[in-house]
């Protein structure tokens, strides 16, 4: 949602703040560089007290209080996580970030377990190498070939489970992923969707009331000729 | 530990469980409180005076909309990234016009703003032994009266003071800070806030004189959580968490 700001001119201190004039970005961003300077224990004795420095105000949408209601089943609750420095961007231009950043965070955590995947998977590549040679150290030793044959099928088979586990969490983990983006976006297009059938259904509202208005118009012009009619029969 | 806002509150006037959500606050939930709660605080407020007595409410002139819009810009020209959230209940009954009958139960539930919190989400630490450690700073908190969210249509409406601590002690947590979190208590809020603070929510209080980080002195109604009492109110709503 958009949002203006405006200049309060502190002539009404009880209710809304009646916008006395546009301020200039300038003037603005004064006021807002002195908020900034104090420490939050004074700012919120101004915001508390009503007095002190005149804030600018913040112009509500014409929009019914009810229409700034989401339903509840829309509603995305928020991680405790911080937000990257883009929702955080977008959180300060006024924009609802709810959704996307659950998927972010998803997507941020898919990442995460990759690459937490990839290490592993490194370490595991040097252990395998590791035994590789040792089984090779121990074929040239006269003690036992049998032991070593043991020995690399056992790291052969570990690595071959080993691969197969990280294809399944790959799979997983992505899969999982796609599930919540797919079910974020078919949120979000229900949520246009309804929008759109809102309007809509305003619209035809108002074209019945067009409609109406038209009909009484007529009929209060038809009554006004009546009058004039039966004015014209009484005068002699 | 995964950390989570607290998704469910004990409501002990109808004796069950009553299902929130934390979500970050948009504008429209600014605004909404703006048109619709704020004016009920100020009647309270008003009501109050004319019976000569102080208003008992703090965000007696509050305005959310500037606390939402202007507060964190302001900090982010200073580097400082604030938190803003709200607290949403489930309507459950809708208010039909006089000759349409009762209230009758809501086909789509609508989520209602009962509560709004405003962190600062890394602040300097309040105790001179270790400034250099960061913090969460409880800016600005604000629960809907009961009667008008009653009014608005919500059944079940429990005490949400603890969960809004709560919630600025897992920001603290998840953002590193071990549950380190202070706030002021509002001298308005008189000793009313103070106990609040001090016997509801079991926070610790800074005497009156106590330097702060700003260089300014305490007036003795700062209060704070260190990471050993967060553990232990966090871990007292566990429950809460679970839906």
């Amino acid at each position: 949602m958009k949002y203006a700001v405006s200049l309060d001119d502190g002539s009404e201190r009880e209710g809304r703040g009646t916008p006395a004039e546009e301020v200039t970005l300038e003037i603005l961003s004064r006021r807002v560089w002195a908020l900034a300077q104090m420490d939050p224990t004074t700012v919120a004795d101004i915001m508390s007290a009503n007095e002190g420095i005149p804030l600018p105000d913040v112009s509500a949408p014409n929009l019914a209080p009810e229409q700034l209601l989401r339903p509840w089943d829309s509603v995305v609750r928020a991680s405790p996580e911080p937000l990257t420095d883009r929702q955080y961007k977008k959180f300060l231009q006024g924009e609802d970030i709810s959704s996307e950043a659950i998927v972010e965070s998803d997507m941020a955590r898919t990442y995460a377990a990759n690459r937490n995947l990839e290490i592993i998977s490194g370490i595991i590549s040097v252990l395998v190498l590791a035994g590789l040679l040792a089984a090779f150290l121990i074929m040239k030793s006269p003690v036992s070939k049998e032991a070593a044959l043991i020995g690399g099928s056992l790291v052969l088979g570990f690595t071959v489970v080993w691969r197969l586990f990280q294809s399944a969490m790959r799979y997983g983990v992505q899969r999982r992923s796609l599930e919540t983006v797919i079910t974020e976006l078919t949120a979000l297009k229900a949520r246009a969707k309804e929008d759109a059938a809102t309007q809509r259904a305003l619209a035809e509202q108002l074209k019945s009331l067009e409609v109406e208005v038209t009909r009484v118009r007529a009929d209060a012009a038809e009554a006004r000729a009546e009058a004039a009619r039966l004015r014209a029969r009484k005068t002699p | 530990m995964l950390l989570e806002y607290a998704k469910r509150v004990w409501d002990p006037s109808s004796s069950r469980w009553v299902e929130i959500a934390i979500v970050n606050m948009t504008p429209e939930h600014a605004f909404y409180w703006d048109a619709v709660i704020q004016p009920v605080i100020r009647t309270i407020g008003n009501q109050e005076r004319r019976e000569g007595k102080k208003p008992s409410r703090v965000d007696h002139h509050w305005s959310w909309p500037r606390i939402r819009v202007l507060l964190p810009l302001a900090q982010s020209l200073i580097k400082r990234r604030c938190r803003a959230l709200t607290v949403l209940l489930q309507r459950d009954l809708i208010w039909q016009e006089p000759w349409e009958g009762p209230p009758k139960i809501e086909d789509e539930p609508k989520a209602i703003p009962a509560a709004m919190i405003l962190l600062i989400e890394s602040y300097p630490w309040l105790l001179p032994t270790a400034r250099k450690r960061q913090s969460t700073f409880t800016w600005f908190i604000a629960s809907a009266p009961k009667k008008v969210l009653q009014g608005l249509g919500v059944f079940a409406t429990p005490s949400l003071g603890s969960i809004l601590i709560d919630t600025a002690l897992i920001t603290s947590m998840t953002l590193g800070y071990r549950g380190r979190m202070w706030l002021h208590a509002d001298r308005r809020g008189g000793q009313r806030l103070f106990d609040y603070y001090a016997k509801k929510c079991n926070l610790l209080n800074v005497s009156h004189g106590f330097p702060l980080p700003s260089g300014s002195l305490s007036d003795g109604r700062h209060f704070y959580a260190t990471s050993t009492i967060a553990k232990r109110l966090v871990n007292g709503l566990k429950q809460n968490r679970t839906l």
